[in-house]
């Protein structure tokens, strides 16, 4: 798998890669923007947004990847762009830009020093998008899955079982992939476990599934939250 | 209890905890970004894991209590019939048909009207513990929710789709839709509202009395300051 870094070289010359990346972090530009206005914003709705995406554009442009990582750079640069549109619109509302001059221009400095050292949380959060998007491929997302990730912990297990079986069977695997179903028979040979269980349990096993399969190293979903 | 935001909306964020549970949880706007890791309440577990031992144990009790009820409901019924006609002045072939007769429509029986013979109120004390146990029924699922959920939340129990939400913080709406294919369900759904430190607020009781397949309920309470969850118990009457 391509690392971002090699997809953001790619996206300084084709513009389709780099709207597919804009599109992908968009989310988490927006929780930049957010942290830094200190309040909620909405695509559409909110010009600060604007903002942070056309920095993000400008972050791809002009990133150098042997200074530094492409998140931290992209954070800075989005912070920045936000400190000259509020000078520009000389807007007074925010919290943490409000006032802000050099000393806010050193404390970014200062931040980015932290963030680069911060490199697992980098790479946490690039685990994060890339885990939606396989989620997104298979039409789930995660409202669904805060809605049907089971309270018990013991049926959670369950699922959690059923999904390292399937990631460690190479046919099985296979057919969950060609048929984006669940192969109950096959699993039913392996695990005593019945196909209604199984059933209402298909959209959190085939999110563990994603998430063994893509081998997240700092976000381990199937075994918890974190590294 | 860790716990990553995964994705942040307008009133809460999405996380992922250490046991591999995606919650919703309400976090200050502006404060946190995907990645972040938070802190959040330990899971309030009311029942804990059974053994398989103790599982059957529980099925043989449950099934032991049910067959203590329909044989005491049966003996009262058929008591209180005898008592009633006899003091009618029935004969006995008639009064023997009307039994039989009523004791096969025994569970459709209204309970006020049983109360109606002055003999039955010599065996008050029997009657009493007949209506409890008729009243309490069985325990059939008992579970904790919380309060800041937005969007629907649903849980199917015993046939019956229990689904709710808080809208704007301050209306909790609740729905229930029997979704199965078997006759209907008498019992009681009871909320018990929760506060921050466990205790009772007041408990919400949602009675159905042949609740049958395709009905739906629907119902809004104001929330009360200081709750932010509640303890849902399900009592089915055999």
């Amino acid at each position: 798998m391509r690392s971002l870094e090699d997809r953001i070289a790619r996206a300084k010359d084709e513009k389709d890669e780099a709207n597919r990346l804009i599109s992908e972090f968009k989310p988490f530009i927006a929780s930049v923007v957010q942290k830094k206005v200190g309040r909620f914003v909405e695509y559409g709705v909110d010009e600060e947004l604007s903002v942070g995406l056309m920095a993000f554009k400008e972050a791809i442009d002009s990133y150098d990847r042997a200074k530094s990582k492409f998140l931290s750079f992209a954070r800075m640069v989005i912070s920045m762009r936000l400190i000259d549109y509020y000078r520009k619109s000389k807007k007074e509302r925010t919290v943490s830009i409000e006032g802000s001059d050099r000393s806010d221009i050193a404390a970014d400095e200062s931040a980015m020093e932290q963030y680069m050292i911060a490199d697992e949380n980098e790479k946490r959060i690039l685990e994060i998008i890339e885990y939606r998007n396989l989620l997104k491929k298979w039409g789930i997302s995660l409202e669904q899955l805060a809605d049907i990730s089971p309270q018990k912990e013991d049926l959670r297990e369950q699922y959690k079982m059923v999904a390292r079986v399937i990631a460690g069977n190479e046919s099985i695997l296979k057919a969950l992939f060609r048929t984006k179903r669940l192969p109950v028979k096959e699993i039913e040979n392996i695990l005593s476990i019945h196909p209604k269980k199984l059933e209402r349990g298909r959209i959190y096993i085939i999110a563990m599934v994603l998430a063994m399969v893509a081998g997240f190293s700092y976000l381990n979903i199937s075994r918890g939250g974190m590294k | 209890m860790k716990a990553v935001i995964m994705e942040i909306h307008k009133d809460y964020c999405i996380v992922v905890t250490e046991e591999g549970r995606f919650l919703r949880r309400k976090i200050p706007s502006g404060v946190f970004e995907i990645g972040d890791e938070i802190m959040i309440d330990q899971e309030i577990t009311f029942e804990p894991a059974k053994t398989p031992r103790q599982s059957m144990v529980g099925r043989y009790l449950a099934t032991a209590l049910v067959v203590a009820v329909i044989i005491i409901g049966a003996v009262l019924g058929i008591r209180f019939i005898r008592q009633y006609y006899a003091s009618e002045g029935m004969g006995l072939a008639e009064y023997e048909t009307v039994a039989e007769e009523a004791v096969g429509e025994e569970a459709e029986e209204p309970q006020y009207e049983y109360e109606e013979s002055a003999e039955v109120k010599r065996d008050e004390g029997e009657e009493t513990l007949a209506e409890e146990e008729e009243k309490e029924g069985n325990v059939v699922y008992k579970d904790i929710y919380f309060l800041d959920v937005e969007n629907w939340a649903q849980e199917k129990i015993r046939g019956i789709m229990f689904s709710y939400r808080v809208e704007s913080g301050t209306v909790l709406q609740v729905q229930l839709e029997n979704i199965s294919n078997e006759p209907g369900f008498d019992g009681t759904f009871e909320l018990f509202m929760l506060k921050a430190d466990k205790s009772e607020t007041r408990v919400i009781d949602i009675p159905f009395r042949n609740f049958v397949p395709g009905d739906l309920f629907e119902d809004s309470f104001l929330l009360q300051e200081g709750e932010i969850s509640f303890r849902l118990e399900v009592f089915e009457e055999f």
